[in-house]
């Protein structure tokens, strides 16, 4: 019998004795038309890890004990996997009882999803800023910033354990939800952190399209601009807190000139999909050869909106880095920078696929 | 922001199309067009290419215009009296030589010989540049490579699912790729297919370095021409490694300006303008 902490890497045959922790079923299309299988975490006094089952009886519930012989161990998105396969077999211990040691995951903050409710995270804290909480059971202050990697960076909301700018920390067990459509992973005095030594290099991985599949921010990627849309226009903007208003005025900060910015919908793809952006004033710009704001607003007084504008874009290549974000409608990419790549940028993203060629 | 959902374009090479002999019919109750199943598995309706105008036919109510890429051609068809009188496509778009990116809805016909042949109905052209081609080629080959070897790992095993190609590394769309290639296309010859995109980037790669370098060597001899007795071809050399070139690549370029008639060996190893 082996114990989950020995796992590490591919196995051809392993036994296990296990708790189920959590159990899903699911259809899929094979060759030899619709299957059934499981899959969920399973775990032990050393540790978790996920599995997959393609034979089970269907019988089996979370807090089960199982004694799993045969199993294989392959990776899955890099990370170790159980797989329950036909030549496996499964024992159910009915009445047994089993201590386990949850193990997060250590996931990249572009790898982070609902799916992993806890995790093993590290990264460079930034931006911190502290402000005081009182909620229903105790109050304190609350330190909020970003965790930032070299795949993107995340809300941290971190209570009651203080932060610094720029502080490297490894954090297990920082619980990810969703909060405003975003992403964001939450500590505190119970979660057990360290302070490490990090670093990583400059140059930003620019995504597949297909790859940004859930609110992320700092995220780069590129492809050809193949719509734009109808809507867009002309919006006051309060310069204090950004913030769009209706009125003559931000409520918040009355007395303050409000000024003038543009948005446009855009969609790009690459493909291997398809994104929505949408851009302000400072990101239209750097669409506009030579462009400085008193071109855009010329171009603005056209009628329909930035005419001129929407039909130089379409077809262009760009890179775009920004923010994924959840709304009604699917994901859609809020962009902080736009780069219109020419000449050798242009050769650069077409080396990148030039020394891959199969032997 | 627009709520129906827009069918994203594909990436192919015309070669991966032309070999196609399978359609889907449209989920929508035959509103849309059907998608067309390729060798690759590739489930297309839209497609979008960076290609060279080959030819530009007036036929009367249409405009049919040929685009070439590094496998073979696209065929586009262009109405005069447009459906889509929005459209911005109009045929004095086109012009032989320029290279443009393209991005259209497929639609099928067959000959009286019963050949099947793919048109594109474009929905936006516009010039673009030797480079972002070199681009569109690496990357459509890219993804081309990426399916052929999951295709290959789907072939193994007679039980082969999504998942299994997707605990291998391959992309969601990729293994259901590779699973419609399998059961649609058990007999094709995948390695003809790869063999043309593979060497089709390798060319346009060469190609479009030489190109790039033409321009620049010619105005360099012309300009650094003094003595009237013609450039050093070691001078030539040094100037071209400090633009990032080697010599294999400076000498194509000389073999291409002398055959154009461009320039001329004035004496050994001398360059000189004609
Ligand atoms: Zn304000």
């Amino acid at each position: 019998m082996a114990n989950i902490s020995e796992i590490k890497g591919e196995m051809a045959s392993i036994d296990l004795v296990v708790k189920v922790i959590s159990i899903n079923q699911k259809e899929a299309n094979t060759k030899k038309g619709p299957m059934k299988y499981y899959y969920g975490i399973i775990g032990d006094k050393t540790g978790t890890i996920p599995f997959t089952a393609w034979s089970m009886t269907s019988s089996v519930r979370a807090g089960d004990v199982l004694e799993l012989k045969n199993c294989s161990v392959k990776l899955y998105n890099e990370r170790a996997r159980v797989y329950v396969e036909s030549k496996s077999q499964v024992i159910l211990r009915p009445g047994e009882e089993m201590e386990v040691k949850r193990t997060y995951p250590s996931l990249k903050v572009k790898e982070l999803s609902l799916k992993d409710q806890y995790v093993t995270i590290e990264g460079i804290v930034r931006d911190v800023k502290e402000r005081q909480y009182n909620g229903k059971e105790k109050s304190g202050t609350l330190y909020f910033g970003y965790l930032e990697d070299d795949t993107g960076s995340i809300r941290l909301n971190s209570f009651d354990v203080k932060l610094s700018e720029g502080q490297a920390i490894r954090i297990k067990g920082a619980r990810v939800s969703e909060y405003n459509n975003r992403m964001r992973i939450s500590m505190n005095e119970k979660t057990e952190t360290e302070t490490i030594k990090l670093s990583f290099s400059q140059a930003p991985k620019v995504y597949d399209l297909c790859e940004l599949d859930s609110p992320v921010s700092g995220v780069t990627t590129s492809g050809f601009v193949v719509f734009v849309g109808e809507k867009g226009g002309l919006v006051m903007r309060c310069p204090e807190c950004r913030k769009t208003q209706e009125g003559d005025e931000c409520p918040d900060h009355p007395g303050t000139a409000l000024v003038r910015d543009y948005f446009i919908f855009f969609t790009i793809e690459d493909g291997t999909g398809t994104l929505q952006c949408t851009a302000g004033k400072e990101q239209i710009i750097s669409m506009i050869k030579g462009g400085d704001s008193g071109t855009l607003d010329k171009m603005a007084a056209e009628d329909p909106f930035l005419r001129d504008l929407k039909n130089d874009i379409l077809g262009q290549l760009i890179r775009v880095s920004g923010e994924v974000i959840r709304s009604r409608n699917g994901l859609s990419f809020r962009t902080s920078s736009i780069a219109v790549p020419e000449g050798e940028a242009i050769e650069q993203m077409a080396r990148a696929y030039s020394n891959e060629m199969e032997v | 922001m627009e709520t129906r959902k827009r069918e994203p374009s594909k990436w192919i090479f015309s070669r991966e199309l032309r070999d196609s002999i399978i359609e889907e019919p449209a989920e929508d109750e035959g509103r849309g067009k059907p998608f067309v199943i390729t060798p690759l598995g590739t489930r297309v309706k839209r497609v979008l290419f960076v290609g060279n105008v080959a030819s530009v036919n007036d036929e009367g109510t249409i405009t049919k215009v040929t685009f070439s890429d590094p496998t073979g051609s696209f065929y586009l068809s262009i109405f005069k009296e447009s459906q889509f009188p929005t459209s911005r496509v109009i045929p004095d778009t086109f012009s032989e030589g320029q290279c443009m990116i393209v991005v259209g809805r497929l639609s099928t016909f067959k000959s009286q010989d019963g050949r099947v042949f793919f048109n594109v109905n474009p929905e936006l052209a516009r010039d673009s540049d030797p480079r972002v081609m070199k681009y569109w080629v690496s990357r459509a080959a890219h993804i081309a490579r990426r399916k052929s070897l999951a295709i290959r790992e789907a072939m193994k095993s007679e039980s082969a699912t999504a998942e299994n190609l997707m605990s291998l590394g391959y992309t969601a769309e990729e293994s259901e790729c590779a699973l419609r290639a399998v059961r649609g296309y058990p007999n094709y010859n995948y390695q003809q297919l790869m063999e043309s995109i593979e060497g089709s980037s390798a060319s346009s790669e060469a190609n479009i370095e030489v190109e790039q370098l033409k321009g620049q060597v010619y105005a360099y001899i012309k300009e650094n021409d003094k003595d009237g007795k013609g450039c050093l071809y070691e001078d030539i050399l040094s100037f071209v490694k400090t633009v990032g070139k080697d010599q294999a690549v400076l000498d194509q370029v000389l073999n291409a300006l002398g055959s154009a008639g461009e320039i001329y060996e004035s004496a050994l190893k001398r360059f000189k303008i004609i």
